[in-house]
């Protein structure tokens, strides 16, 4: 069983037959999902196309309040900074990185593997006048050749469930942020148990629907994402288990693809496509529901030993979504 | 369908799983209807909220609503995968009104059902 995150320094790696091969299949596979038309996912994402778990601070809350809440609650955690520059591992249509631009004055470069996803960052950039802040790259995450210590917050929302070696990962990331910098990680993970079963190679049923539908899916358990934290020189500050406001968004996203299936069907998408995603998102609901899939946000910084420790909030009072503390 | 009926399934064996399971309906928590249609086919509710049971019928308060050709429903049962019955759903042999998952909360009486003799039989068939 390999559980064991490898720590690779100041990686560039793609030097290796292996990786090269998975790196293609990634750019093959992943976008089919993403590069479906952004109206499809508009049907159903709210204004932000926040396409991860958005908070609910109540069961009944509206997802566009949810969505904005999301990223409010992330940007407290890394106490974004005017003068921050961030990197969004895995970016979508770029909610994180505009809400940054736009509400926090930060610059932000975002990396996808969807054609379709950059194309439409980098034009509502352009339009909003936001061009010389926000950019969104098309790279796999095992190519990140940015200069070393480029970022002072980096972040991923949504995105370790497409990486395989989460300790190739981090290990760039590390050499991507500068010292005492902020990480935060946004995704789902499996119960030990199912994990366990994944790696002996026994399939369930939620592995089989979730591959199916994003092409590549890899179900880590959540002290397999801390161990390859750990490894590549992060602490972890804090750790938030999201997993009922996941099934929260997925319900809104169900609700509101099936009241608009006469626009959607008719306009947008095929009828095949359409029903394909209420099947996914019901399976989705069920898998949070019955504990198979749980969701995190986990808060790091990079450290360095022998190197003092700077003074850090000794409350979480400043991550709390609407404390006043910034 | 020689051999199998629908009301072998809704008033014999998921009844008996339904008392032999008494955490399946906690699992659940709803009302959920099945309106099999065509030849061997009939309404059915699983009422599994306070006072568990399986009645003839539709429920106007079910959280959710299938409905599925008699063929069709005998060839899921008989497969007894959840994967299969959304594949049939996508390709609109399955439809629904109402909270799909919720309908997804069965799994473990159709895992369960698959195994009968007669249900396994009819597959063979």
């Amino acid at each position: 069983m390999e559980t064991e995150a490898r720590a690779l320094e100041g990686t560039r790696p793609v030097d290796d037959p292996a990786v090269e091969e998975k790196i293609s299949f990634d750019k093959q596979a992943i976008p089919t999902h993403y590069d479906l038309p952004p109206a499809f996912f508009a049907s159903f994402l709210g204004p932000w196309m926040a396409y991860s778990c958005a908070y609910f601070v109540d069961e009944d809350g509206s997802l566009e309040r949810a969505e904005e809440d999301k990223l409010l609650l992330t940007a407290k955690k890394l106490r974004l900074k005017e003068d921050d520059c961030i990197l969004d591992v895995g970016c979508g249509w770029g909610s994180f990185i505009f809400f940054a631009a736009e509400k926090y004055g930060c610059r932000a470069v975002g990396t996808t593997l969807s054609e379709e996803q950059a194309r439409l960052v980098n034009t509502l950039a352009a339009e909003r006048g936001l061009s010389d802040r926000i950019r969104a790259d098309v790279l796999h995450v095992y190519e990140m050749d940015y200069p070393d210590a480029s970022f002072d917050k980096i972040v991923t929302i949504g995105a370790i469930e497409h990486m395989e070696d989460l300790g190739r990962v981090f290990a760039r990331c590390s050499a991507l942020l500068r010292d005492d910098g902020l990480f935060l990680v946004h995704g789902m993970t499996q119960p030990w148990r199912s994990r366990e079963e994944t790696l002996a190679g026994i399939r369930t049923e939620s592995d089989d629907l979730l591959e199916e539908h994003f092409g590549v899916g890899h179900w880590h358990s959540l002290w397999e994402v801390i161990e390859a934290l750990e490894k590549n020189d992060f602490e972890v500050l804090d750790h938030e288990n999201i997993t009922n406001h996941y099934k929260l968004t997925v319900e809104r996203w169900l609700e509101r693809l099936i009241d608009g299936e006469e626009k959607i069907v008719g306009e947008i998408t095929p009828e095949e496509k359409y029903r394909e995603f209420i099947a996914f998102f019901a399976s989705y609901i069920f898998s949070f529901e019955m504990n198979n899939t749980l969701c995190n946000q986990i808060l790091c910084r990079k450290i360095k030993r022998g190197e003092l420790r700077p003074n850090l909030p000794l409350t979480r009072e400043h991550m709390i979504l609407h404390s006043k503390e910034a | 369908m020689e051999g199998l009926t629908a009301s072998y399934i809704f008033d014999h064996l998921a009844p008996k799983f339904i008392e032999d399971n008494p955490g399946f309906p906690c699992r659940v928590n709803a009302v959920v209807s099945i309106d099999i249609l065509g030849e061997g086919g009939g309404s059915w509710t699983f009422d599994l909220t306070d006072n568990p049971r399986v009645y003839r019928g539709l429920a106007d308060d079910a959280k959710c609503t299938l409905t599925v050709s008699a063929s069709d429903f005998y060839a899921l049962l008989a497969g007894g995968s959840l994967s299969d019955c959304l594949e049939a759903f996508k390709q609109k042999r399955i439809n629904f009104r109402g909270h799909l998952p919720t309908a997804l909360r069965l799994e473990r009486l159709l895992v369960s059902l698959a195994k009968d003799p007669a249900i396994a039989e009819h597959s063979r068939i």
